[in-house]
């Protein structure tokens, strides 16, 4: 009986032992996939860090479970996400809007109480939701493919109107969306142009196309720069085209190539408050940075290096963004000039990747220091 | 000894008429073609009034591998152009339509002059992708990705969450109901010992169905240079079911 019992303590011991050994979710891995990881550009004027996902470090994620259950069972499984194919993102204030096409539906991402993910009930969902922008009075535009149209909802879900061209163009493809100032911007991809919708009047304007030279292949992206330049994304083209504010179109940022800052699938793209421009590039597997001026600065993530997504495609600056409400984010020094951005990596396990981004001005002495962009 | 010594006459005697044949039909009165050396027409006098032909540039003849490369693009791009993968109109690089999918490695192409220097074709990779594979996760290819790059209902329309291919990356964290009739996984292993499929090495010499690193993925139905041209790029015909009873068994 004695013996009986000390082969069941030794066989429950090695059990345990083994499922340790051999369960890949470790921590270690999960350190390798999830950060942090810093890159910094070629000059170092540049400094980004990952800080991984960003869900992983919100209180809503629930404790780890005691030693016994660990040590018998194995590390516990992450939470099921109820994101799926994250996408098309934006922020107003302290939330993040994802658009997800799996489910499909538009979360709410909550990171200043308490990290809560939660759908949006609309009150008549999108199809096909991959871009999404806040407009004025908590008001969302959500660009859907499949209904080929824009959806317009007010603060409390509920849908406004479907907005679509009436130039008789029948191949509005809606891709993106930017509200800036009293206008809508929509990358249409079935046109091959960016249409303008006026909110006062409530019409829509001419639509900007590029010249041939220059062909719009696939608008995927839009962002307004410092400038006052609509940078268009070109998924197809491997470039950022360019957009005054009288709607000239001007020389393209970029080129396409794999070479560090070359584009090959741009896609989502955004504007920091200090002017860096930096794009999702879903082919490449990384996040291209770009100064003020279009000059390519560095890469993160990326096939090449030791950390990539798997398909980034949509990106967003966090304006109002404090780290300390997050797990593992408390003890860091960050300087207040730093700007955070966020990654949606569409096949990436429901993930938002938290970046933090230092830029640092370069005095006379040659030492680099920290420091607001110049 | 005896019969050893016989074969070796007959073997002499043969020897000495095939040479013997060999040299009186290469005697210069009617030699072979010779297929390396291009065929000159006889020149004619120009007319007066029309102005002399420029000579024709002079072009290196290729050898057996450039000809077998130049074959292949031949035959993958001609079902590229004009069709749905045609985007050389779109991207500003008319007569172009490799580049939208396969990204130089080198901004030029440089000249092949190295002894056993790759060809040009293996300087184009499919764009930037890595295999990403998560030890307890099925994941999409390297080519699933890159379809999956334009077809996530931006650039193309969506194959993520509305049509037939459910992406097995999901299985790990979200749960998805039992596949339907129109659903397929991607990123998965062929599973060539389970009762119902055929084996992987007969799915193979067909040549048709590829199988990269031995997983079901895109290109293992969608042939997306439509070399064949079977309606919606498929790999073969699937009149009565035949691309899918190439794995399936019924």
């Amino acid at each position: 009986m004695k013996s009986a019992a000390e082969s069941l303590v030794c066989f429950v011991l090695c059990l345990g032992c083994a499922q340790c050994a051999t369960n890949p979710r470790t921590q270690m891995e999960r350190a390798t996939l999830f950060g942090p990881h810093t890159v910094a550009s070629s000059d170092g004027t540049i400094e980004a860090t990952v800080y991984g996902d960003l869900l992983d470090r919100s209180a809503a994620v629930p404790q780890k479970t005691d030693w016994l259950t660990e040590f018998l069972y194995g590390p516990a499984m992450p939470p099921r996400r109820l994101l799926r194919t994250p996408q098309g993102l934006t922020s107003l204030g302290g939330t993040i809007f994802v658009c997800d096409q799996g489910v499909p539906d538009v979360f709410r991402v909550d990171f200043v109480h308490d990290g809560v993910v939660s759908p949006i009930r609309f009150s008549d969902r999108p199809v096909c939701p991959v871009s999404i922008a806040a407009g004025p009075e908590g008001s969302l535009y959500v660009a859907d493919t499949t209904r080929r149209a824009v959806l317009s909802y007010d603060s409390t879900g509920n849908i406004v109107e479907m907005l679509s061209p009436t130039d008789g163009n029948d191949g509005f493809i809606p891709t993106s969306v930017l509200v800036y100032g009293s206008t809508l911007f929509v990358a249409d991809r079935g046109g091959r142009r960016i249409a303008r919708y006026d909110f006062p009047s409530r019409e829509w304007l001419s639509s900007w196309s590029p010249s041939s030279d220059s062909p719009l292949g696939a608008p995927t992206g839009l962002a307004m720069s410092e400038d006052e330049v609509l940078l268009i994304s070109d998924a197809l083209g491997g470039v950022i085209h360019r957009v005054d504010r009288e709607g000239r179109w001007q020389t393209p940022m970029g080129r396409r190539g794999r070479a560090v800052g070359e584009l090959i699938r741009p896609m989502g793209l955004c504007c920091t408050g200090s002017g860096l421009i930096l794009v999702a590039d879903a082919a490449k597997q990384a996040v291209v940075v770009f100064d003020r001026d279009g000059r390519e600065l560095m890469d993160i993530g990326g096939a090449d290096g030791d950390w990539r997504w798997t398909l980034p495609c949509g990106i967003a600056w966090l304006a109002e963004f404090e780290p300390q409400g997050l797990k593992g984010l408390d003890e860091i020094a960050a300087p207040d000039s730093r700007e955070w951005i966020v990654v949606s990596d569409m096949l990436g396990g429901g993930g938002l990747t938290l970046i933090g981004i230092d830029q640092r001005r370069m005095p006379e002495d040659g030492a680099l220091a920290t420091g607001a962009h110049e | 000894m005896r019969t050893k010594r016989h074969l070796g006459l007959w073997a002499a005697m043969f020897g000495v008429v095939g040479a013997f044949f060999a040299v009186a039909s290469h005697d210069g009165t009617n030699p072979r073609p010779d297929p390396s050396k291009t065929q000159v027409a006889p020149t004619k006098e120009p007319l007066a009034n029309t102005p002399p032909t420029p000579a024709p540039a002079v072009v290196e003849p290729l050898n057996s591998e450039e000809s077998v490369v130049k074959e292949r693009i031949a035959a993958v791009t001609h079902g590229v152009m004009g069709g749905k993968h045609d985007f050389s109109s779109l991207t500003g690089r008319p007569g172009d339509v490799c580049s939208a999918c396969h990204v130089p490695h080198v901004q030029a192409v440089r000249p092949l002059k190295g002894e056993g220097e790759s060809f040009a074709l293996e300087f184009y990779r499919m764009g930037g992708q890595r295999e990403v594979l998560v030890p307890d996760r099925f994941m999409p290819g390297p080519t699933s990705l890159n379809c999956l790059s334009c077809h996530n209902g931006t650039v193309a329309p969506s194959t993520v969450g509305s049509s037939h291919v459910i992406l097995s990356a999901h299985r790990a964290g979200f749960e998805i109901g039992d596949f339907s009739t129109r659903d397929h996984p991607i990123g998965v292993l062929y599973p060539e010992r389970k009762a119902g499929y055929k084996g992987r090495a007969a799915l193979l010499a067909t040549g048709r169905i590829p199988l990269p690193q031995g997983r079901v993925e895109c290109v293992s139905c969608h042939d997306p240079h439509n070399a064949a041209g079977f309606e919606k790029m498929l790999v073969m015909s699937n009149r009565r079911s035949a691309l899918c009873l190439a794995c399936h068994e019924k």
